[in-house]
């Protein structure tokens, strides 16, 4: 039967419109979240509600919870950067050494656990020897989230330059390590520098490591002090939450932001 | 100063597959030496025998002994061995994040040289003698990326230059190029060769027949004939030789 072009056309708008329809539903949710959380946020970031809650007493200076997400967020990227360069370089470039296979199994399998098996982790191993509290600890913590995601990303982005660039260095008599740290690293060092802030933006909100590892101070971190506002029973406690929340949203978007802008570099 | 590179029965491996089979070949120092064959037939892995390059892919082997002038190369470290017998590839390959000096360069600083007067004066050296120094003398702080694919080329050519090599392996260097820039790369091999030892990998037999004085044929890892060019090209000694030059296969 021949198909006639006009009923091509109005399949082909349906099918157009389905697409939209879905892309809307996706995007939604994702749209609403972040209206709630500036609309709910700039209320609890309100000099009023700040006074409220500074005159009660529970502690919630939000000086301190900025100061402490910034600090813990750049203890892990000063733990996690270099092994998870170092590793990820080891597993891409020596593909043949016989520890290999188990270090890629780790990794993997570290990579895919929940964050919240890295803070009981650091809480059994540290934070119970040590019977207290620490950024220190949350980073160790965070580190343990976010290294076997560095690890696996460097080795993906050593694999995809192209061979002919290790050749050439290779043809003009560069030994191994100086191939890695003259030409790779450079080569990389944009794409790299996208994953590590990429990787820094997932950790800065996770709260699951933090509440065993620095729930003793709950304003340590944002997202920590926005959970434990939340929880509380004081309708000026929950508009604390929305407002740390903002604040951590707006510190990921600019992460997020910096590195968006770092692969339209790499791009052209 | 040029050298003599001598192959003795070479082989290679893959894994377990024989891909060069006894290869015996002595290139002449100021020639130029042709590798040709259909593709497949061990020309890309002999030459990265001679420079010992072929260490570098996983799985890969060779048995045989390889001279550069009296010296086995094996009696060197692998480095020195690629600094004295360069290589330059199928596509250009620039280090991208590099300037065009720094590209140059690169040889000379990963040996430790620092005196920047006397790595200017190499990377110029280098930059004249692949005829490129003329048309970037006055931008060599722009990233080699933004130069046109010949001149890439001619860029990783002063790249070898610059680690002052006696011998130079082409692999193909004009496969990428457009018929003008081919033409060019061969008028610089020309010039290059009275320097140099030369050889070169082509699929392209009028490339062979105009720039090489010798030329070998490879087929599935093996060398069959090895002569002069003029020789090869009108005179082969072995069928298989006559029927790939006139075309019948390949």
């Amino acid at each position: 039967m021949k198909v006639q072009p006009k009923f091509r056309q109005i399949k082909s708008k349906l099918w157009l419109f389905l697409w939209f329809f879905l892309g809307i539903v996706a995007v939604l949710p994702v749209i609403s979240m972040v209206v709630e959380v500036v609309v709910r946020g700039l209320q609890g970031l309100s000099p009023a509600v700040l006074d409220q809650v500074s005159a009660s007493s529970f502690g919630g200076n939000l000086i301190h919870a900025i100061a402490g997400t910034i600090i813990i967020t750049l203890l892990t990227a000063a733990v996690s950067i270099p092994v998870g360069l170092m590793v990820g370089v080891y597993l891409a470039e020596y593909p043949n050494h016989r520890f290999m296979r188990i270090l890629r199994g780790l990794v993997t399998t570290m990579a895919d656990l929940p964050a919240v098996i890295g803070g009981l982790f650091v809480f059994s191993m540290i934070t119970t020897h040590m019977d207290d509290w620490s950024m220190i600890y949350s980073s160790i913590a965070l580190s343990f989230v976010l290294m076997p995601r560095l690890i696996r990303d460097t080795e993906q982005i050593f694999h995809n330059v192209p061979s002919i660039i290790r050749e050439g260095a290779l043809a003009i008599g560069a030994t191994k390590w100086q191939l890695i740290f003259y030409v790779l690293v450079p080569s990389c060092f944009r794409f790299l520098m996208r994953q590590w802030l990429h990787g820094l933006a997932r950790v800065m909100g996770e709260t699951a490591p933090l509440i065993f590892t620095s729930f003793g101070d709950h304003a340590v971190s944002l997202p920590l002090a926005a959970f434990t506002f939340a929880k509380g029973p004081m309708k000026g406690w929950i508009l604390e939450a929305w407002g740390r929340s903002l604040l951590l949203l707006v510190f990921v978007s600019i992460l997020l932001l910096v590195s968006k802008q770092i692969s339209r570099r790499v791009v052209h | 100063m040029a050298d003599v590179v001598a192959a003795h029965d070479v082989s290679a491996y893959y894994g377990q597959t024989k891909v060069l089979r006894g290869v015996t070949l002595e290139i002449r120092p100021n020639e130029v030496t042709a590798i040709i064959g259909p593709p497949g037939c061990g020309k890309s892995t002999f030459v990265r025998c001679l420079n010992r390059l072929l260490e570098a892919i996983p799985d890969a082997r060779m048995t045989g002994d390889i001279f550069l002038g009296e010296q086995n190369v094996y009696h060197m470290t692998a480095e020195e061995t690629r600094r004295k017998i360069g290589m330059v590839f199928h596509r250009p390959n620039p280090f991208p994040t590099m300037t065009i000096f720094s590209n140059v360069a690169a040889g000379l600083r990963l040996q430790g040289l620092r005196n920047r007067s006397s790595i200017a004066d190499r990377v110029e050296r280098s930059l004249r003698s692949a005829m490129l120094w003329d048309e970037v003398k006055d931008r060599l702080q722009m990233p080699a990326v933004l130069l046109s694919t010949a001149q890439q080329q001619q860029l990783c050519i002063a790249r070898v230059l610059a680690v002052d090599p006696s011998v130079l392996l082409l692999d193909e260097p004009a496969s990428t190029l457009s018929p003008m820039a081919t033409l060019q790369i061969e008028e610089l091999i020309e010039d290059l060769k009275t320097h140099y030892t030369i050889l070169i990998v082509t699929h392209n037999l009028q490339q062979a027949a105009r720039v090489a004085d010798k030329t070998a044929f490879f087929l599935s890892g093996e060398m069959i004939e090895y002569g002069k060019t003029t020789h090869l090209f009108t005179t082969p000694k072995d069928k298989r030789t006559e029927d790939y030059v006139t075309g019948r296969f390949g």
